[in-house]
């Protein structure tokens, strides 16, 4: 039986790495009493993926699961299983849907995440204003651009590519910058990089936090609309 | 939530996921919700200290009492702990972020003699004292536990009160104190000598100890009648079901042990004379074979681990080590859970045992027999012989095993090259049959063992005998040789039989930039030696010297029930290579503890 899971992890748990994120689902199953399928090989492991990485030090509203039982199971019931077992408050269950066995990967699938990047104010109201109407101007500025290249870096090495084909939107409220960036091909757009850009030549503005809320495929369908 | 100034460390430092805290089986209890809060501390980071039994289980039984929380305080690695220094980010709790002064004591386990400056830099980020008599009324108070607990004499200073022995009776008394100082409003002072009444916990503020010219122990007096001259461990005397632990926090990062660990018995009577554990933890006491089946399920659906291994002093020798085996093998394998065994006992059956659980990955298994030739093995007890192994090592090879890790000890009393000379042997012979990984520590003399009158090997005598062996050793493909740094053995075999004295020179070190000492890339030997030049101590006077028959220790008042009488038996028995039995398996050798503790040892297999 194969299905996908949407979690939302607390705040403790942004500092976790992908790696770490993988077994902590795993052992949120076991607890759960939900069994795993495992592949066929000499040395197993449980059939279960995450749709993307989450940079170490983002919350997420959207951590989706990908992963295959051992037998069938009634819906319900493994959604109360996984509200139930303990940790449960630290990976909240938010929706789960149960998919054919042959669908793409989970992970093949995304194209797109919606991030809160949180900005730091500093100062009293009229400097939050201010603040306010500069990213407006930064913003009202990128999307005029016909092109917005940089370098990017990676492990791999740096390319130079062209942002504007990876930002979905992109608006302000308040403080807060709202954005849907390329998570996949021809490039991912990182939060901070969205920041860097923003400020141009000037010093980019702190970031506090950020929230990843949701991710979508390439037609901007998240995997799981609502909760169950 | 994690507080914003701990948050704004968090992405500038490595693996900050040791702390967050919010783990798994994580209590948290609101601090005005609770009349004692309790910090325990491990001295070291948190992937070492969170794979450490003994203060899982004091963190079960203290959060199970209504009116008490404990909560969990480890050293910062370095670069976190730098962080905190310079932005004024004082220790704290992993539960509620509380800084630890706010709790109303600290309890620090003491497993290694090297974590002791670590000690201290937990203290000096918590903005508390370094020592006793430093600490003002609102400080909390300092409590240790654990092996070096049995010569706390070079941090005698640093603790208010140390609990000697099994913790899970004692730690219950201590809460109880504590919750008595808060609401009788008792003083610091009234509150340790009521500590001091609690058998078991010794609180070195109330002894005095004195010198002779030749600078070894005089006495060390007890100052006070409501202290007992000679503080006896807490034993337990019937394992209850209720010290597993069933449902461990669960670390989100990778730590050193990440499984479920499952303590199937205390005690280890097999006498190896080197060994502390087997003479601090006697006697044996096995758990129930039915208890331990019964929690470690709980356990697999309280945390959902991977694995679950097997611990005790000697795992093998559970009377009923097969019959539980194959129970939980077959209970838990389905769950996807592996069952994994620590090093073995040497010999084909602990090697098949090995091979039935290890279903799957067959990639190696560890062996110890510790000494090289058989005429050093009889000097420590250890009842193995070069048959032994080999019938082992090649069993384990027809099992699927791909290779072994050999565990050896040099500069144990009497050892001379011609025994070097028969490990370099034994260690070829083993390569012959599968590739072999050896490890080579240096035998550090432990207070309450026979060795304790022993002189420890030289350094610089340590790093010879490394080299021989390294020379015979290098040039086999079939053999990756390993040794331990002989200057940490070096600082281990002083403090593990030091005096008070050494207080200053823990604080010297420290004051010199030492801390982490467990660790290779922190470790100064230079800074080490430059503390004890300054406080004017001799450490070879420590660690290198002979002590007489009739010298008065400095853990003399600290006891485990193990007479001293025996101890110098058995050291005379090693001098000559005579066996002395297990009492689990043959006739008592009287070593004094049961009849000292008015406890019995009883294994599974007697129950029946």
């Amino acid at each position: 039986m194969r299905l996908w899971l949407k979690f939302a992890r607390a705040n403790e748990l942004a500092f976790i790495s992908h790696l770490d994120t993988h077994k902590a689902f795993c052992r949120l199953m076991r607890r759960a009493n939900i069994p795993l399928a495992y592949s066929r090989g000499f040395n197993p492991h449980p059939l279960l993926s995450l749709a993307a990485p989450l940079p170490v030090g983002f919350g997420s509203e959207s951590d989706y699961v990908d992963v295959t039982l051992a037998e069938t199971l009634c819906p319900d019931t493994l959604t109360d299983a996984l509200r139930m077992s303990s940790g449960s408050d630290k990976l909240k269950l938010r929706g789960l849907r149960v998919v054919p066995e042959r669908t793409p990967a989970l992970a093949s699938l995304i194209k797109w995440g919606e991030y809160m990047v949180v900005l730091k104010g500093s100062g009293g109201t009229n400097h939050a204003v201010s603040m306010e109407h500069s990213i407006d101007a930064a913003i009202s500025a990128f999307h005029a651009m016909p092109s917005c290249f940089f370098t990017k870096t990676t492990k791999r090495g740096s390319r130079v590519v062209d942002a504007k084909g990876l930002v979905h939107s992109l608006r302000r409220d308040g403080l807060t910058l709202l954005a849907v960036l390329s998570m996949a091909e021809p490039a991912v757009l990182r939060p901070e990089e969205l920041v860097n850009l923003l400020s141009g030549e000037g010093q980019p503005q702190p970031i506090a936090f950020v929230l990843r809320r949701e991710l979508y495929t390439a037609e901007l369908i998240a995997p799981i609309h609502e909760g169950p | 939530m994690i507080p914003q100034h701990i948050r704004d460390l968090l992405l500038r430092v490595n693996k900050p996921a040791r702390y967050t805290g919010g783990e798994v089986n994580a209590v948290r209890k609101h601090p005005q919700a609770v009349s004692v809060r309790i910090a325990l501390a491990f001295p070291d980071t948190y992937e070492v200290g969170m794979s450490h039994l003994g203060l899982k289980i004091l963190y079960q039984l203290i959060n199970r009492l209504p009116f008490a929380a404990a909560e969990r305080a480890y050293a910062p690695a370095a670069d976190m702990g730098a962080l905190m220094a310079a932005e004024g980010v004082k220790l704290y709790s992993l539960e509620n972020f509380s800084p630890l002064a706010d709790f109303d004591a600290i309890g620090f386990t003491l497993q290694y003699e090297l974590s002791y400056t670590t000690i201290l830099w937990m203290l000096d980020l918590a903005a508390l004292p370094f020592f006793s008599r430093d600490r003002q009324e609102h400080h909390p108070l300092i409590i240790g536990g654990g092996p070096c607990a049995f010569n706390a004499e070079p941090v005698a200073d640093v603790f208010d009160a140390l609990a000697l022995g099994e913790g899970e009776d004692v730690i219950l008394d201590i809460v109880d104190a504590l919750r008595i100082k808060k609401e009788q409003g008792l003083s610091r002072r009234e509150a340790l000598i009521r500590l001091a009444q609690i058998p078991g916990v010794y609180v070195p503020s109330l002894y005095l100890a004195s010198y002779k010219p030749d600078e070894t122990l005089a006495s060390t007096a007890v100052q006070n009648v409501h202290a007992a001259p000679i503080v006896d461990k807490r034993v337990i005397k019937e394992l209850k079901p209720e010290y597993l632990v069933t449902a461990p926090v669960v670390p989100y990062t990778d730590v050193v042990h990440d499984r479920l660990m499952l303590e199937i018995f205390r005690g280890c009577a097999r006498g190896c004379r080197f060994c502390q554990a087997g003479m601090l933890y006697r006697p044996v006491r096995e758990f129930k074979a039915q208890d331990l089946l019964r929690a470690a399920d709980t356990a697999v659906r309280n945390t959902g681990y991977e694995e679950l291994a097997l611990t005790s002093l000697s795992t093998m020798d559970y009377s009923k080590i097969s019959e539980l085996l194959g129970e939980l093998v077959t209970r838990l394998n389905c769950q996807g859970v592996n069952v994994s065994l620590p090093s073995l006992r040497v010999d084909s059956f602990s090697v098949g045992l090995a091979a039935q659980v290890a279903r799957r990955k067959k990639s190696g298994l560890t062996l110890a027999p510790e000494a090289g030739s058989q005429r050093l093995r009889d000097v420590i007890n250890k009842q193995v012989t070069e048959a032994d192994l080999l019938v082992a090592v090649r069993g384990a090879k027809q099992m699927g095993f791909k290779s072994v890790k050999l565990y050896f000890m040099i500069g144990l009393p009497t050892e001379t090259d011609s025994d070097l000379q028969e490990m370099v042997a034994l260690i070829l012979k083993t390569a012959e049959i599968m590739p072999v990984t050896v490890s080579v520590s240096s035998f550090v003399p432990k207070p309450h063992t026979p060795f304790q009158w022993e002189p420890q090997c030289s350094m610089h005598e340590l790093e010879r005998r490394q080299q021989y062996l390294r020379e015979r050793l290098r040039r086999n493909k079939r053999v990756n040789f390993n040794y331990h740094d002989a200057a940490v053995s070096f600082l281990e075999g002083i403090f593990s039989r030091g005096d008070r004295r050494l207080s200053d020179v823990i604080l010297a070190a420290y004051r010199l930039g030492c801390k982490l000492d467990g660790w290779s890339e922190h470790f100064r030997y230079d800074l080490w030696m430059e503390a004890f030049a300054e406080v004017g101590l001799d450490p070879t006077f420590y660690a290198n010297r002979l002590r007489g028959e009739d010298e008065r220790f400095p853990w003399e008042h600290l006891s485990p029930g193990v007479s001293r009488v025996f101890l110098w038996q058995e050291r005379r028995r090693a001098l000559s290579g005579e066996h002395t039995a297990d009492c689990t398996r043959a006739k008592c050798p009287a070593c004094g503890v049961c009849v000292a503790l008015a406890v019995t040892t009883y294994t599974e297999q007697e129950r029946e």
